[in-house]
């Protein structure tokens, strides 16, 4: 009996003590799938956030619906000083137009307001731009933003330690090329690590509770999770462009629009750089615009959202033309197309050749060549983002 | 087959003992916890959030090289942007008013028909262009960094000023500038390599405005590698190798290298193209960090970093360090705690080996105690052990020991009175045995003479039976010889007597041979076979057929067994037996019949006749030799018939019998040994 107990306990001790040492071993190399990736990249795409279903838009030919993106930074400091741009405002009731804006988590939703008609033009990444021009005809006049798309593990993991870790990301975005780009650039592929699709609004929950190890998400994302987490660090960047895009139906019945916009563009930029005040107070505009549409009052505060900004703010050009003629950038976004493709996200018959046409530099050289007519020397910002209460 | 040295026996006792135990035992848990928390303090505990001084180091490393890359990249970003600013202070400055007089002045001198060197010799030599020089120079002085300043036409960038006397006139050569590109306020950033020592130089161009008229542009020069090489090469945290590098979207090192270039580059004229991973990535826009080899093809860690200076001119920073002198004191670091673990290891073991000793050496005494009081000394006694379980242990031995030298005592008295018993016994043994001895010696000596005598008689009984037989023989013959002889002149007393007289002789030749036989079947060798009975009855009918016939005799016999046992005796046995019962015949024609029964595991046949009988007295009388009786006239026989039977039966270890009264025939009975048992 004593001997019959001895040997179970002895199992017991073993079978503990093999497990425990197995363990790592097993949660380090667990064989991810790539096709669990992309069942959950499927899953993800379907889900429509409800925050839409509140939109209701104008469809008229006096307005026009523009769709940004308050979480994609400095983009939403851009944006923000656009939205109280007076000059854009009387330019607009000049034409006859109402300008409307709408907040998305990303480009993909951009995107597919604008394919339903919705939205004549928005706000996105380089792989949304890529992705829309791919299937629509779309111009791409102007850069809004040079930025950095960030991964961010916790402190103990670097990008040559990141296989067999679970990453959040947001499927067919930047932040999802520049993951496949981290993976390629130490021999790895999407197969090798977990890969868990998310929002970014989602990335701080999943972090805290463990879901994932790292995430890849675009500015202010990383930049407020550094700021709250001491234990994060970020092991990779890759610079990326956001850009300004518009429906080329649009463009073609109302271009005067669609350059006063930039315009509206050109001076929010140049007065944002010119003076950190102006920074600070856009960036207070832009977490007040991303508390609204997340609901969530924002961690971040003007001062540190300045921070953030600063560096992005200095890539970004105040000439933000778009890389028409410039073979290197060209390159990076061929890269991104192709990228879209393996993924499914365009599809497999798109030319690059009808892509790299929708990028045209020539409206914003026009206004550029016209600053007194487009006063993009002149600066006039209300406090609230509505004309009605300036 | 030879057994492996691990079963020698000392190595055996040595595995087995307990001091080796102990030791191995607590050397192992020492062992074991020791590499244990080593490892756990090297490499981190799984599932915490302890990383572990080896990752902990390597992470720092990491850390340190991805701080000094962005440090130098907020460095040369910084540098960048205060030379913008410093060109739109300086082009603010510029007199435009001068510049335009200047600018009429050079149109009215071209249009004097003057070769373009004499015209800007001309121009030169003018007090407004070496007042408005003057000031470019002061300017220069003043900022210590710009190698030139020089003032372009914006339309067809002719140099139209310079701080260097051989620039004007000049067609100024640009890169990475959009022609097109129709800024206003915005700066262009562009590089060229110096025509002299190929070194990098950086030209910030900023425009000098009228209004909204751009009328000429400002450009500053300077040589960066000046610049470059200290602010990336120099401060702390690079070491001995490390190494910062610039290089721009072809893949062309901006800054010059440290060290010599291995196999694997290519290079231009004038330009080192890097073809490592860092440097490419940094180019595309990417910032990382990663562990490769360079452009020796040594390994390093890399941070690289994308520096976008403007929208036209992007690099790649790539500061790099060996991996070996990085992780070095990692690698010492471990090197030393192995060293300190070994050191710990063998201080664990010394220090267990002289605990082992101690906790052993009271069980090892009182083991080798125990060896002696096995070997028969209880004398023997430990010396209690100050530990209270061996104490205890101790004097429980002692004390064991101690009972045990009483028992002991007690036990070899009592041995000593039964062995003085036993020698007692022993001797009357050994008298006893010597008079069996001598008596079977005087037996064997009496047997051995019997045999003598034996044999002595029965070479006797041959030669007499010869020796008697030859003059009866002879006188036989003579008693014939006178027959014939005398014939018919013998009387009829004479013929009588002569016929008495070859009588006597044929029963005295008879008797001879009876006896000789009577005497061989008591020395014959009897055969130990399997004797049918009904074999032997057919034998005796057949050779006694013609008696038979004569006297009209009927012989019965029912199923006889098979017996051990000589044939021929046998045989002779039953035809002596049936030939009496045929020999001694009343009346009646003899009628016998053979049966047989197995009984008490032995077989007994018995031989019936309806013959005269015989009076039950003699029954007994009638098995010794020549114990006749009936004369013999009335019946012819030697009278040794029966005592020939009874031998064989006898040497047989049968027995035989007779019942019978005179006129109601006899009953012989053989005994003879049963079957085997089965």
């Amino acid at each position: 009996m004593n001997s019959a107990r001895t040997k179970a306990l002895r199992l017991l001790f073993l079978t503990i003590t093999v497990s425990f040492l197995a363990a790592p071993f097993f949660f380090t190399f667990y064989p991810f799938k790539l096709s669990d990736n992309y069942a959950r990249q499927r899953r993800f795409r379907k889900n429509i956030p409800s925050m839409y279903s509140r939109y209701s838009f104008t469809r008229s030919p006096e307005v026009i619906n523009l769709g940004i993106q308050p979480l994609y930074n400095p983009t939403g400091i851009i944006i923000e000083a656009i939205r109280r741009d007076q000059i854009l405002t009387e330019s607009m009731q000049k034409s006859g137009f109402d300008l409307e804006f709408f907040s998305f988590l990303n480009g993909v939703d951009v995107n597919r307001f604008i394919k339903s008609g919705e939205l004549q033009g928005g706000i996105g990444g380089e792989t949304s731009a890529i992705s829309l021009a791919s299937v629509k005809d779309i111009i791409v006049p102007a850069i809004i933003q040079s930025g950095f798309t960030s991964i961010v593990a916790r402190r103990d993991i670097f990008i040559n330690e990141i296989q067999g870790r679970r990453i959040g990301y947001v499927p067919g975005t930047i932040s999802h090329f520049a993951l496949r780009k981290a993976l390629l650039s130490e021999g790895l592929d999407e197969d090798d690590v977990g890969l868990v699709a998310m929002n970014v609004t989602e990335i701080p929950e999943a972090l805290e509770s463990g879901v994932i190890d790292a995430f890849s998400a675009w500015e202010p994302t990383p930049g407020v999770l550094l700021k709250i987490y001491s234990d994060l660090e970020t092991i990779y960047k890759r610079l990326n462009s956001g850009f300004f895009y518009f429906s080329e139906e649009f463009y073609l019945k109302h271009p005067e629009a669609v350059k006063n916009i930039l315009a509206a563009e050109l001076r929010a930029v140049r007065w944002i750089k010119s003076d950190k005040k102006n920074l600070f107070r856009a960036s207070e505009w832009a977490i007040l615009a991303g508390d609204k549409m997340t609901e969530v009052l924002s961690e971040l505060s003007p001062s540190q959202a300045v921070e953030l900004a600063s560096k992005d703010l200095f890539m970004t050009s105040s000439v933000p033309v778009v890389p028409g003629m410039d073979k290197s950038e060209l390159r990076r976004l061929k890269e991104s197309f192709l990228f879209l493709k393996s993924i499914g996200e365009i599809p497999a018959d798109a030319l690059w050749a009808k892509v790299s046409r929708s990028f045209s530099g020539n409206i914003l050289y026009y206004i550029l060549s016209n600053p007194g007519k487009y006063r993009i020397n002149e600066f006039n910002y209300r406090k609230t983002e509505n004309p009605e209460n300036s | 087959m030879k057994k492996p040295v691990l079963y020698n026996t000392t190595f055996r006792k040595l595995l087995n003992s307990l001091k080796f135990k102990i030791l191995f035992s607590f050397g192992l848990l020492f062992i074991l916890t020791l590499a244990a928390l080593k490892t756990v303090e090297l490499y981190g505990l799984p599932f915490s959030d302890f990383m572990g001084d080896y990752k902990y180091k390597r992470y720092e490393a990491f850390r340190y090289i991805n701080l000094i890359a962005d440090l130098k990249k907020d460095q040369l970003l910084q540098w960048v942007e205060e030379r913008r600013g410093d060109t739109a202070v300086i082009a603010s400055r510029v007199d435009i008013e001068r510049i335009r007089s200047l600018y009429r002045m050079i149109y009215e001198k071209r249009s004097m028909g003057l070769t373009n060197d004499e015209l800007w010799d001309m121009v030169k030599k003018t007090g407004l262009y070496q007042s408005i020089v003057t000031g470019l120079n002061e300017v220069i002085s003043k900022y210590r960094i710009y190698d030139a300043i020089q003032i372009v036409d914006p339309a067809s960038w002719t140099v139209v000023l310079s701080s260097i006397d051989t620039n004007p006139g000049q067609i100024f050569s640009r890169q990475h500038v959009q022609p097109s590109s129709p800024e206003l306020d915005y700066t262009h950033i562009f590089t060229g390599r110096d025509p002299v020592d190929n070194t990098l130089n950086m030209f910030f161009s900023y425009p000098i405005l009228m209004g909204e008229q751009i009328v000429a542009r400002l450009i500053v020069n300077v040589n960066t590698d000046n610049i470059f090489k200290p602010m990336l090469n120099t401060g702390e945290g690079l070491g001995k190798s490390g190494e910062a590098l610039l290089v721009d979207r072809e893949m062309k090192s901006l800054t010059t290298l440290k060290y010599k270039p291995a196999g694997g580059f290519r290079t231009a004229s004038d330009n080192i193209f890097l073809t490592s991973k860092p440097a490419l990535l940094a180019t595309q826009g990417e910032e990382g960090i990663t562990i490769t080899k360079d452009y020796r093809k040594m390994p390093v860690l890399a941070a690289f970093r994308h520096i976008p200076i403007s929208n036209e001119l992007k690099l790649g920073l790539v500061v790099k360090r060996d991996e070996k002198e990085i992780f070095a004191p990692i690698t010492k670091s471990v090197q030393y705690t192995l060293v300190i673990c070994s050191i710990s290891i063998v201080i664990a073991i010394f220090i267990t080996y002289i605990i082992a000793g101690k906790l052993s050496f009271p069980i090892q005494e009182l083991s080798n105690a125990a060896l002696l009081v096995s070997q028969g000394d209880f004398r023997v006694r430990v010396t209690p052990s100050k530990s209270y379980e061996l104490k205890i242990l101790d004097e429980t031995f002692n004390s064991m020991v101690q009972q045990l030298g009483y028992w002991h005592q007690e036990l070899e008295e009592q041995v000593k009175m039964r062995t003085e018993e036993i020698n007692i016994t022993n001797k009357t043994l050994k008298k006893e045995i010597l008079e069996r001895k001598n008596a079977e010696n005087a037996a064997r000596k009496r047997a051995e003479e019997l045999r003598l005598a034996n044999t002595e008689l029965a070479e006797f009984n041959y030669v007499a039976s010869h020796d008697l037989k030859e003059p009866l023989r002879t006188l036989t013959n003579y008693c014939e010889l006178l027959k014939i002889d005398v014939g018919e002149n013998l009387s009829t007393r004479a013929k009588k007597d002569i016929s008495f007289i070859s009588d006597a002789s044929g029963r005295m030749s008879m008797l001879v041979s009876d006896l000789r036989h009577l005497s061989e079947v008591g020395r014959a060798e009897m055969k130990h076979e399997n004797v049918d009975l009904n074999i032997c009855i057919k034998k005796v009918t057949r050779d006694l057929e013609l008696l038979i016939r004569e006297t009209g005799a009927e012989i019965r016999a029912s199923h006889l067994p098979v017996v051990k046992g000589d044939f021929i005796h046998l045989n002779r046995v039953f035809q002596n037996l049936i030939e009496n019962a045929v020999k001694f015949r009343g009346e009646e024609p003899p009628r016998i019949t053979v049966d047989s029964r197995l009984a008490n595991g032995s077989f007994e046949i018995d031989i019936r006749d309806n013959g005269i009988g015989i009076d039950p007295r003699f029954c007994k009388q009638i098995f010794l030799p020549f114990k006749r009786l009936h004369s013999t006239q009335q019946f012819k026989g030697t009278g040794i018939g029966l005592a020939i039977c009874m031998k064989i039966i006898n040497r047989h270890d049968g027995s035989i019998s007779v019942e019978s009264e005179p006129g109601k025939g006899s009953l012989f009975k053989i005994n003879l040994e049963g079957p085997p048992p089965a």
